[in-house]
């Protein structure tokens, strides 16, 4: 099966890069519609059919960079180049970074970068003094520093001295004390990537708490290695969602992936982040339009669980999230390797209710049990439409939700067809 | 599911009082609440006490907007601890001698594939539970041995 995949084989030079990848898009796909419905044994791909253009990131959903060591499940993968800033030497482009439209901003781990990449990739500074960032990613947390770099998200997207964070920083080895509790997820084995493209509906990371208020323990600015300190950060200053910084196809995404035919998944599926939403002919939306809270991102989800207790809650699609997560206590769990996910006995038809303002749209998903999923093809699958597992603080419609979807996710701030975001449509 | 669980009557009986105190402080889950009062942390938290009738609740409003709640029982024990906003609080600080206990879950959690995801570990001594994304985080922690009468698990709200 396909593991490392180099989605687009990008030179080093940028001036080279900017035409060898041509149209861009197209990469993983061009097989039409997945069909086949072999179980067990069988490898099977899930693939779309080809979406060309310069603002076409292909996406593989595969078993991650480790593939035989650390393999990962349900997780979207593009490529992005980075470069130092205003030079096109030592430009790298780096496989698996997953995309997340539940954070925002571009963070590499620190190990994959080349030597002479991350020395030419100046750090921040804030009052003179150098900035680092700890992010919580829910169980887990990354360290390390911000850097500017020119980064190249699809073949004809360019982002001049966009603020990133570089994961593991090995001149930054301690944590502060304020910083995460959980997992330190700052290498490839413990992040299941080489890093990740925030996407989220929001502009940047922190926004006005980190501005306003100097001990967020977000922004840290430090003298040594030892010595940090919580600060304040100007908004333009924080890590930004990249394609927020765009020059055009820069109010939105859309995130195409192919229907996983089989019902115990696919080795591995290919589809389309594609930058903008109605900027462009291959980037028009559909689909029901749900307005996300200005300030969490998320819409009112109310769902019956098996045992009939209804529950309101709060709704969010989040590609970065490698299932549906959802609190349901008459789901059975898995138990040992597969805990945290669902076990049921048969497939699982389920509905939840999302609202778009007052109006109320069923959402129907599947539950299969995770262990099968895992263990089918002898355990090489990747690509799960049905994988779900226990939620806590809501619904989260994970990567599961998007296979057979477009969806369109429109930045705060920014507007698509003439309607405000932030909204999602699918 | 969070938002609509049933209080139990004995609670809805009980007086309720309301004070807030200039009060910057946390305290760890399975500590004293005196170091509520001692711990004057460099957070300039807003702080609302409702005192019921088995225990109290300390509810802090963090800089970032993230709301903490620390749950007191009246002998002093913090039993329990919610989270509730846009950044996730300093969980090292809020759950104290449990927080290896929760490292040692989470690293379980990573190697299969979900380090990003919501997470929730129970066992008799202590259950955390935590979830969200960028700018809406939400989570709690307590000791279910030590709830006092009158509260369930499902009361425990953040």
């Amino acid at each position: 099966m396909v593991r490392l995949m180099k989605l687009c084989a990008y030179p080093i030079a940028l001036a080279i890069l900017l035409s060898s990848c041509g149209g861009g898009g197209g990469g993983g796909g061009g097989s039409g519609s997945a069909s086949g419905s072999d179980y067990s044994t069988s490898s099977y791909v899930a693939s779309l059919p080809g979406v060309s253009g310069g603002n076409v990131m292909p996406i593989t959903v595969d078993q991650g960079p480790l593939a035989s060591t650390y393999p990962t499940a349900n997780i979207p993968y593009v490529s992005v180049t980075v470069c130092p800033p205003g030079n096109t030497s030592y430009c790298q482009t780096i496989d698996h970074i997953i995309v997340d439209t539940g954070s925002s901003g571009l963070r590499v781990i620190a190990s994959v970068l080349n030597s002479n990449l991350l020395s030419a990739l100046p750090q921040n500074t804030i009052g003179g003094t150098n900035l680092n960032e700890c992010l919580d990613f829910v169980t887990s947390y990354v360290w390390g520093s911000v850097r500017t770099a020119d980064v190249v998200l699809a073949s004809e997207q360019k982002i001049s001295s966009l603020a990133l964070q570089v994961i593991g920083d090995p001149s930054y080895p301690n944590i502060p004390s304020g910083c995460g509790l959980g997992t330190r997820t700052d290498t490839v084995a413990t992040f299941g990537a080489n890093g990740i493209l925030g996407v989220s509906f929001s502009a940047q990371d922190c926004g006005q708490s980190c501005a306003q208020n100097s001990s967020n323990d977000v922004y840290y600015v430090c003298t040594s290695a030892n010595s940090c300190s919580s600060t304040k950060v100007p908004i333009v200053n924080q890590v930004q969602n990249p394609v927020t910084k765009l020059a055009g196809d820069n109010n939105g995404v859309i995130v195409q992936l192919p229907q996983i035919s089989n019902a115990t998944g696919a080795s591995s599926a290919t589809g389309y982040l594609i930058l903008g939403v109605a900027t462009q002919s291959n980037n028009t939306f559909s689909g029901t339009q749900y307005p996300l809270n200005q300030s969490t991102g998320i819409f009112t989800t109310v769902y019956v669980s098996q045992l009939g207790h209804t529950a309101t809650t709060t709704g969010f699609l989040d590609s970065g999230s490698n299932a549906i997560f959802f609190d349901d206590s008459g789901i059975t769990q898995c138990s040992g390797n597969s805990s945290g996910y669902y076990c049921p006995s048969s497939t699982l038809s389920l509905t939840a209710t999302n609202y778009a303002n007052t109006t109320a749209y069923q959402n129907s998903f599947s539950v299969a049990n995770a262990d099968i999923l895992f263990n089918a093809n002898n355990g090489n699958n990747a690509a799960f439409s049905n994988l779900a597992g226990k939620g806590i603080g809501g619904f989260d419609f994970g990567l599961s939700f998007f296979y057979g979807k477009n969806v369109t996710l429109v930045f705060e701030g920014s507007s698509a067809s003439g309607i405000s975001g932030p909204f999602v449509a699918y | 599911m969070f938002f609509n669980k049933k209080r139990s009557t004995s609670l809805i009986a009980t007086s309720l009082l309301l004070f807030i105190l200039n009060s910057t402080a946390r305290a760890a889950l399975h500590e004293n609440a005196h170091s509520i009062a001692d711990d004057k942390a460099a957070l300039s938290a807003d702080m609302i006490t409702a005192q019921w009738e088995n225990y109290s609740v300390h509810t802090l409003t963090l800089p970032s907007g993230t709301v903490v709640k620390e749950f007191v029982s009246l002998q002093g024990l913090v039993f329990a601890v919610t989270w509730n906003g846009p950044f996730m609080p300093k969980l090292r600080k809020l759950l104290g001698r449990h927080g290896v206990d929760y490292e040692n879950a989470a690293a379980l959690n990573v190697q299969k594939s979900s380090p990003r995801g919501p997470f929730s570990s129970r066992s008799s001594e202590l259950v955390i539970e935590t979830g969200g994304h960028l700018r809406a985080y939400v989570g709690r922690a307590y000791l279910p041995q030590m709830l006092p009468n009158g509260l369930s698990e499902e009361d425990i709200k953040w």
